[in-house]
C-alpha cells in the first residue's frame, strides 16, 4: 500500500503549441521513465503515439503515465490543447487532482489557452503555472506573469 | 515562485524565490547539468521585490503569521510553502514557474512544485455520489484504501492488446480476479487484468488502491461515465455531462464490402470518444459522423480510411441547424375516433411559447379540476416530446419551447394514454407552423491570432463571414480578435487565415449558442432540405 500523502495525479494543459507534450517529455526523462528524449517535431515524443499524431505534431487523446519524483508517484495525463478535443480534457479533469498549466512564453498567441483553463477552473482543479519557452523570441515572463494571476479565478 | 534569468537566446537559468538561489544551466542541453549559485547581483533587487510580494501573497492565508511578520518577523520555508500549498489547493492563486522544456532548462523547480504545492488526493474535495436519476445523494466517495470499491471509468481505448478502460479509483483497493458492479448497466463483471498504463506501454499489476489512475484490460459493456464499484456496497459517482456535437459530415464506403468494416470501427471509435457521435440517415441510408470541429472529424476520417483501412467517400461539412418558435400561440385539439369497437378520445388546449435560449424544452400543466386526469399529463408531455425531433421547417430538431397544458376533455371509457399521445402529436403538427417558426444557426466564438500587418484583412473578412467583433487585443507579437460567427461561415477558415497572414495566423473555435438565421440563409436551408427530401 503507498502512502496516499506521496500520490499526485495532476495532469499537464495548454494550449496548441504551448510546449506541453515537450515538458512531458522533460518529465519522463528526468523521472528515469524514459532514457531518450523524443521530439514533438520529430513525431517521436512518447505520449504521442497515435499516427495522426505523429504526422501533424498535435496531442490529440489524451495518454496517461506513471512516475516517481522524490518518492512522490506522479499519475500523469497529458491532454490536447485542441479544442477540437476538448472532450480529452474534460474528462481528464475529472478524475485528476492537480494539474500543471504551461503556457508559451513568448507573446501572446494563445488563442485556445483559455478555455482549457475556464474547464479547469469550474472543476476547481488547484495548479501550478510552467511559463515555457523563454528561450524564444519575444519571451516576456512578466506580462504572462501579469496576465495569469489577474484573471486566475473566476 | 521562480524569475528567468536572461532571455531569449541568453536565458540560462532561474531564480528560486524560495530559497532565494539561482539554478543555471551549461549550454550541454542536460537538464542535470546544472549549477546552484548565489542571485547575480544585477537581479538582487527584482528578487527582493518578487519574493516580497510572494511572501505577503502566501501569508494571507495564516493571520497569526501575517501579524508576526508585519511586526518584523520573517516565516521559515515551511511556513511559507504550507502557505502556498493551502492557497493552491483552495485555488486562491497558481505558482508560476518558468523555463525552457525544449532547452532542458528549469523543469526541476516545476517539479518541486508538483511535489509542494498540488494537493494529493486525499486533499481534494471528494467526488459526490448520485442516485439513479443523477439527483446527488449527499454522500461522498471519499479517497480512502479501506471504504468500499468505487471508481469511475473515464476513457475507453483500444489498442493492439484489445479494449483498455481507464479508471480512477476513489475508494477501496481492486485485486485481480475481483468481481465489480456496473451501477449504469446494473451489470457484474470480473476483472481479468490490470495494468499501469505509460503511454502505448504497460505494466502487469495485481492489485491497484484508491488515488491510483489504471487501466483494465478486456471489460465489457463499460463507457465513459460509468461507476464501477462493490456489488456489496454499491454507489454511483457523479457522471460526466458531454457537449453535443455541432457539426456533421455524411460518409459512404466506396464498395460494399467496407460497409460492415466501417460500421464496426465507427462503433468502436464512438466508445473511445463521447463527443463522437454517428446517426444514420433513416430516409436515405446515410452515415452522417458529427463531431466538435472540422479537425476532429478529418482525423476520425483519416484513421478510418488508413488505421482501418476504409476506402470511402466524404461528403461536405453540415451545420446542425435547429429551428425554434417565435410567437406565443394559444390553441386546442381533439384527437377523436369512436366509430364502433373500443375508441379514443383526447382533448387538449394548451399555450405554447418561446423559451429561453439554451432550456431545450419545459413542460407544465395548469390543468385544474380534473379535465385532463393527472395520469395522462406524462403522455401529453410524451406526445410534444417525440415530435420536437423533427421541425416543421427544414426538419431539424426544435429547441427551446415552453409548452403549458391548460385544459381539455377526457371520456372515461375512451380516454387513453395513447389517446393523449396522439393528440399532442396532431397538436404539434397543427400549432408550431402558426407559432411563427424559425431556423436558428449554432454560433461560434472564434478567437483569431494574427500580425499586427494583417489586422484590417483579418476582421474585413470575419464581418463578410457575418462576424461579430468582440474585443481585440495587441500583444507583442500580433493582435488577438474575438468575435461571435455562424458555423455555417467557418469552413475551411483555417487555410483562408494562414493565405491572409501569409501562415501566420492561428484561430480556435468553439460552440457559444444559436441565433436565428437571416432569411436568406434560411430560405437556402429550407431549400436545400426540401431537395434533400425530393430526391429520397
Amino acid at each position: 500500500m503507498t502512502d496516499l500523502s506521496l500520490y499526485r495525479n495532476i495532469g499537464i494543459f495548454a494550449h496548441v503549441d504551448a510546449g506541453k507534450t515537450t515538458t512531458t517529455e522533460r518529465i519522463l526523462k528526468l523521472t528515469g521513465k524514459i532514457h531518450k528524449l523524443g521530439e514533438v517535431h520529430d513525431g517521436a515524443a512518447t505520449t504521442d503515439f497515435m499516427e495522426q499524431e505523429q504526422e501533424r505534431g498535435i496531442t490529440i487523446q489524451s495518454a496517461a503515465t506513471t512516475c516517481f519524483w522524490n518518492d512522490h508517484r506522479f499519475n500523469i495525463i497529458d491532454t490536447p490543447g485542441h479544442v477540437d478535443f476538448t472532450i480529452e480534457v474534460y474528462r481528464s479533469l475529472k478524475v485528476l487532482d492537480g494539474g500543471v498549466g504551461v503556457f508559451c512564453g513568448s507573446g501572446g498567441v494563445e488563442p485556445q489557452s483559455e478555455t482549457n483553463w475556464r474547464y479547469a477552473n469550474e472543476s476547481e482543479v488547484a495548479r501550478i503555472i510552467y511559463v515555457n519557452k523563454m528561450d524564444r523570441m519575444g519571451a516576456d515572463f512578466y506580462l504572462i506573469r501579469s496576465k495569469k494571476y489577474s484573471a486566475p479565478i473566476h | 515562485m521562480t524569475l528567468p534569468i536572461g532571455i531569449e537566446e541568453d536565458f540560462v537559468g532561474i531564480i528560486d524565490l524560495m530559497e532565494m538561489k539561482a539554478w543555471i544551466w551549461d549550454e550541454s542541453g542536460d537538464p542535470l547539468n546544472y549549477e546552484i549559485t548565489d542571485i547575480p547581483a544585477e537581479y538582487k533587487e527584482k528578487a527582493e521585490e518578487y519574493r516580497e510580494t510572494m511572501v505577503e501573497t502566501a501569508l494571507d492565508q495564516d493571520d497569526d503569521l501575517m501579524e508576526k511578520y508585519l511586526d518584523g518577523e520573517l516565516p521559515s520555508i515551511d511556513d511559507l510553502k504550507r502557505c502556498i500549498r493551502k492557497g493552491t489547493i483552495n485555488l486562491d492563486f497558481f505558482p508560476t514557474f518558468c523555463g525552457s522544456a525544449f532547452k532542458n532548462k528549469g523543469v526541476q523547480p516545476m517539479l518541486n512544485g508538483v511535489v509542494d504545492y498540488l494537493p494529493s488526493p486525499t486533499e481534494v474535495k471528494p467526488q459526490p455520489e448520485v442516485d439513479m436519476e443523477g439527483t446527488a445523494t449527499g454522500e461522498f466517495a471519499i479517497v480512502d484504501v479501506d471504504k468500499p470499491f468505487r471508481a469511475l471509468a473515464f476513457k475507453i481505448m483500444d489498442d493492439r492488446f484489445g479494449a483498455l478502460t481507464f479508471i480512477r479509483i476513489y475508494s477501496g483497493t481492486l485485486n485481480k480476479g475481483d468481481t465489480i458492479l456496473n451501477t449504469f448497466t446494473g451489470k457484474t463483471e470480473r476483472i481479468g487484468r490490470l495494468v499501469e498504463m505509460h503511454a502505448d506501454d504497460r505494466i502487469e499489476l495485481s492489485s491497484a488502491q484508491a488515488g491510483d489512475i489504471i487501466a483494465i484490460v478486456g471489460m465489457k459493456n463499460v463507457q465513459t461515465g460509468h461507476t464501477l464499484c462493490d456489488p456489496k456496497n454499491p454507489a454511483t459517482l457523479e457522471p460526466m455531462v458531454f457537449p453535443e456535437p455541432v457539426i456533421s459530415i455524411a460518409v459512404a464506403p466506396k464498395d460494399k464490402g467496407g460497409s460492415e468494416k466501417m460500421g464496426i470501427a465507427i462503433g468502436k471509435m464512438v466508445q473511445e470518444d463521447p463527443s463522437f457521435r454517428v446517426e444514420t440517415d433513416e430516409d436515405s441510408g446515410e452515415t452522417i459522423l458529427k463531431g466538435m470541429g472540422e479537425l476532429h472529424l478529418d482525423i476520425k476520417v483519416d484513421i478510418l480510411k488508413r488505421t482501418h483501412g476504409i476506402e470511402l467517400e466524404v461528403g461536405k461539412p453540415q451545420v446542425a441547424y435547429r429551428e425554434t418558435i417565435t410567437q406565443t400561440t394559444e390553441d386546442s385539439y381533439t384527437h377523436k375516433k369512436q366509430s364502433g369497437g373500443s375508441g379514443q378520445f383526447a382533448k387538449i388546449d394548451y399555450i405554447i411559447e418561446p423559451a429561453e435560449p439554451g432550456s431545450d424544452y419545459e413542460f407544465e400543466s395548469k390543468v385544474t379540476g380534473g379535465n385532463v386526469p393527472r395520469e395522462f399529463w406524462p403522455a401529453v408531455e410524451k406526445g410534444f416530446k417525440l415530435s420536437m425531433v423533427k421541425g416543421v421547417l427544414a426538419g431539424y430538431p426544435l429547441l427551446d419551447i415552453k409548452i403549458t397544458l391548460l385544459d381539455g376533455g377526457f371520456h372515461a371509457v375512451d380516454s387513453s394514454a395513447v389517446a393523449f399521445e396522439i393528440a399532442a402529436k396532431a397538436a404539434y403538427r397543427q400549432t408550431i407552423p402558426k407559432a411563427g417558426p424559425q431556423i436558428i444557426e449554432p454560433i461560434m466564438k472564434v478567437d483569431v491570432f494574427t500580425p499586427d500587418d494583417h489586422v484590417g484583412d483579418v476582421i474585413g473578412d470575419l464581418n463578410r463571414r457575418r462576424g461579430m467583433i468582440k474585443s481585440q487585443e495587441a500583444g507583442i507579437t500580433g493582435v488577438r480578435i474575438k468575435a461571435d460567427c455562424p458555423l455555417s461561415e467557418m469552413f475551411g477558415y483555417i487555410g483562408d487565415l494562414r493565405t491572409m497572414t501569409s501562415g501566420r495566423g492561428q484561430f480556435s473555435m468553439e460552440f457559444s449558442h444559436y441565433l436565428p438565421c437571416p432569411k436568406n440563409v434560411a430560405d437556402e436551408v429550407i431549400k436545400e432540405a426540401q431537395e434533400r427530401n425530393a430526391k429520397k
